[in-house]
């Protein structure tokens, strides 16, 4: 189920709003509530699916008992560790990588392993990290093993991120899972935050992938230099509406219930360097692996550059492969860390922060590298590519250039103006008083959500991209 | 302030799902019910498994939801409006891109390539039906909405690839030996503008058009195949036609809405010359009528204002249908003409074609395989007809888990 459908936003969303105001004074059967509405939400959409989530869920909350119970013997919470993230790593294996490797080592070595093609469970990527992050954050002392297999089942299954995020750590809601209070002040925030996220998917992200979808499957006689960058811009900037989007949507969700997550997305487009755009772009991705992968690793304080410089490829080439089990996400991911060590090495990201060349540079790199991600093989992305940097006989301009410049114009623009925090520079270049800028935001905001579900009910396109993360 | 705004946004948003919710149960709960405990079972099979079950009731549940929502058209139609307003000419409705043709009329554009593998199922089939049996298999093809490029704006011809489509799915059947009729002819031959051809609201053709492709269907196999078939009783002159203005409100206008276009015309044309036809329909019960073309065919219930196809209860939504539903199948009978047993396999725009078929052969046997549970061969077998006809559109064939050979 998506939270951009008639399903979610007309019987979902009502129905657990009474069912779980009707007992929200007792915190257990409140939780009981989220818990099978949000395994409700799941089997929707991957019944099949339901058993192997529990059944992780269901290990994962014996390993953080144990490593509780087990504080003082070191060697035994490390194993128990250690297991869990085997287990963990191994079901992501699975399902999601298998095939790869098996398809790789069978061109690779002319082999002929069967392929067992395991269809790829929902948000699996997504609530693997949430299980890992429970068992270490209670292995580091950061939160207390919760006791009852409800309050675990709850963390990792609440259906607001479930499938496409945001990562929510476990030390950041531990306290919430037993201990919220749902004030009218969050809920009324939350449904503005639900909102702005449901604007941001039905109306943005939605119009984009249009651009997109329609502009890639294009013969590559019918293609033009303008409708491939028109097209790699259009996709980068649909990545996050997406993603922004539905986190936006998740966020706001969660303020409803009494939970509070923490930001994904801080205005990427204003970065000046890639390693600028990763520090304002899917942030709880980017800080899991940062404190879970990377600093475990020694991080930046070993002794050689060599060792550093390895520490990142282990994480970016991880990255790339987390969003996908294809080598174009592998390749996506490995660029990325050529671009920031080559940043960091040469202390080009500090320079280029100071100047405003910056943000061509960084537009420019990360589109090109995103081009990857939507591209169906490597070679299909080399192809697209040469008709960008016109290695190829695509005119700069035709037709259907025309045609997607005037029917998707007015929407890709109005998706790059509101990805900038231009309503803040407008409110002090013109010094607009709080109260009015609220007024004008909260009636754009009414309307344009009005206009998102009227997109919502036409049952116009809507694909989410990070559906398959 | 933004408390109290927070406050607004809450109360209005709230108060929005829940008055849909509360409505859509009040009006639709009846097929809410229906389609999660009763008519699910007719996605699948007996034995299904307690997974496919349950799959096969949120389905239902999911596209229940879909349709039947209090307020679903007007708010499709604000959609519509709201994008022609901030000067879209295309318009994205569901999974339709929709634009203006020169003339006035909607029309659906086709975008993507036509996948051939879905065509040579049928080709096959036909290759070893006339091997096996010796039976001829005759294609008719049903071109929908663009039937002269030029009447779409510039700006979207090489975007659009209808044409192109067609031509590539033609010459499949065409390489694969079967005889083809090509709709797109037998409106050049017959001097039609577009807007007789094809409705202004609806993406189906109009029962002129269909008349038209039978007459080329009959005139094909006349000549190609040996057949005897009376051309003369498919020729337009000899057709009483009657006019009902301003009656379908077809699939586009329900999309759009009445800001974007009026209702269509809708002609009924029955034969000036006499004609006995015994008419037997199977879906889920038989129905029988006999009599002239028009008491047995002709189903006048389909252009009321409100039946039960009216849309919100004032437009007819189902007056294309005058010719036959899609029915599992119909058998009609028609002793003066040509004694011929026909096979149609057909779609929406198939129909009338067969129904008009019937005045010039003695058997013909519509079948529609989505209502149908039995497999062509299957109808082959049951029928054994002396030639099969596939009367089907561009878009059935794109949509190919419909069409079962075996």
């Amino acid at each position: 189920m998506v939270f951009s459908s008639n399903v979610f936003l007309f019987f979902f969303l009502p129905i657990v709003l009474i069912v779980y105001f009707a007992v929200s004074r007792n915190r257990t059967a409140s939780n009981i509530v989220l818990t099978l509405f949000s395994l409700l939400f799941y089997a929707w959409g991957e019944t099949k699916f339901v058993l192997v989530m529990l059944v992780s869920i269901f290990f994962n909350y014996l390993f953080a008992l144990g490593i509780e119970k087990y504080g003082e013997r070191k060697k035994l919470r490390k194993g128990l560790l250690i297991g869990s993230l085997v287990m963990n790593v191994g079901l992501l294996g699975v399902f999601k990588y298998l095939s790869f490797f098996i398809t790789n080592l069978n061109a690779a070595f002319s082999l002929n392993l069967p392929d067992p093609k395991l269809m790829l469970p929902i948000g699996i990527s997504f609530f693997t990290f949430q299980a890992i992050s429970y068992v270490a954050d209670v292995y580091r002392g950061r939160g207390e093993a919760q006791k009852g297999f409800l309050g675990v089942c709850l963390y990792i299954s609440f259906f607001p991120q479930l499938i496409a995020g945001p990562i929510v750590r476990y030390e950041t809601v531990a306290g919430e899972i037993k201990g919220r209070r749902e004030t009218a002040d969050d809920f009324t925030e939350g449904v503005r935050r639900f909102l702005v996220g449901l604007s941001k998917k039905a109306i943005l992200a939605n119009s984009l992938a249009l651009i997109v979808d329609n502009i890639f499957s294009l013969p590559a006689g019918e293609m033009s230099v303008f409708l491939s960058w028109y097209a790699a811009f259009a996709y980068l900037i649909q990545v996050y509406y997406d993603f922004s989007g539905y986190s936006d949507m998740a966020i706001g969700l969660g303020r409803m219930f009494g939970f509070h997550f923490l930001e994904n997305f801080n205005y990427p487009f204003i970065s000046r360097s890639v390693t600028e755009f990763w520090r304002r772009w899917h942030i709880s991705l980017a800080s899991w692996f940062r404190d879970y992968v990377f600093f475990p690793l020694g991080g930046s304080r070993v002794k050689s550059k060599i060792r550093v410089l390895f520490n990142m490829f282990v994480v970016w080439t991880l990255t790339g492969f987390w969003h996908g089990a294809e080598w174009t996400y592998v390749l996506w991911g490995v660029s990325f860390f050529v671009l920031v060590a080559l940043e960091k090495m040469t202390g080009l990201s500090k320079w280029m922060e100071k100047h405003k060349i910056g943000h061509a540079y960084a537009m420019i790199v990360i589109t090109v590298v995103t081009v990857l991600i939507r591209s169906s093989s490597v070679s299909y992305a080399f192809e697209f590519y040469k008709i960008m940097f016109f290695v190829c006989d695509a005119p700069l301009w035709n037709t259907n250039s025309a045609l997607f410049l005037k029917e998707f114009g007015l929407f890709f623009f109005a998706s790059v103006v509101c990805s900038l925090p231009l309503g803040r520079l407008f409110e002090k270049r013109f010094k607009i008083p709080d109260g009015a800028m609220q007024l004008i935001r909260g009636a754009a905001l009414l309307v344009v959500s009005f206009i998102a579900i009227t997109y919502v009910v036409s049952g116009s396109y809507n694909p989410f991209i990070y559906f398959n993360f | 302030m933004r408390k109290k705004i927070n406050i607004v946004l809450s109360v209005l948003f709230i108060a929005f799902i829940f008055a849909i919710f509360a409505g859509t149960m009040v009006k639709y709960g009846k097929n809410y019910a229906y389609g999660f405990f009763k008519s699910y079972k007719e996605e699948i099979t007996p034995d299904a498994s307690l997974y496919e079950e349950i799959r096969a009731r949120i389905n239902k549940l999911e596209s229940n939801a879909g349709q039947r929502l209090i307020f679903r058209n007007d708010m499709r139609e604000m959609n519509a409006y709201f994008q022609s307003l901030i000067g879209k000419d295309m318009l994205n409705i569901g999974s339709n891109y929709t634009v203006q043709l020169k003339y006035g009329g909607y029309y659906d554009l086709f975008t993507g390539a036509y996948d051939t593998e879905k065509t040579d199922e049928l080709v096959n089939f036909a290759k070893k039906l006339k091997e096996e049996k010796g039976i001829p298999t005759v294609f008719v093809y049903c071109h929908c909405g663009l039937y002269e490029e030029e009447e779409l704006h510039e700006i979207y011809r090489d975007f659009d690839n209808n044409n192109e489509c067609a031509d590539v799915l033609l010459k499949a059947f065409e390489d694969g030996g079967v005889i083809c009729i090509d709709s797109r002819e037998a409106y050049q031959k017959a001097s039609l503008s577009i807007d007789q051809a094809v409705m202004r609201t609806d993406i189906h053709w109009t029962h002129r058009m269909a008349l038209e492709t039978a007459a080329e269907t009959v005139r094909k196999m006349n000549s190609a195949l040996g057949f005897s078939f009376d051309e003369d009783k498919l020729k337009y002159g000899n057709f009483n036609v009657e006019t009902h203005e301003k009656l379908l409100y077809g699939e586009i206008a329900q999309r759009l809405g009445e800001a974007f276009m009026e209702e269509d015309d809708i002609s009924i044309m029955t034969p000036k010359y006499d004609t006995h036809i015994v008419y037997e329909a199977e879906n889920e019960g038989t129905v029988r009528r006999e009599g002239t073309f028009e008491e047995a065919i002709v189903e006048r219930r389909k252009i009321e204002n409100d039946s039960e196809g009216a849309y919100e209860g004032k437009k007819n939504t189902q007056a294309y249908y005058v010719y036959g539903d899609y029915l599992a199948k119909t058998h009609t009978v028609n002793e003066d003409a040509a004694p011929v047993k026909i096979l149609v396999f057909k779609d929406s725009y198939g129909t009338p074609v067969a129904s008009f078929l019937s005045l010039t052969m003695r058997d013909v046997y519509a079948v529609d395989l989505r209502s149908s549970d039995m497999s062509m061969n299957e109808w082959v077998e049951t029928v054994q007809p002396d030639a099969v006809l596939f009367a089907y559109s561009q878009q059935m064939l794109r949509n190919f888990d419909y069409v079962i050979a075996d």
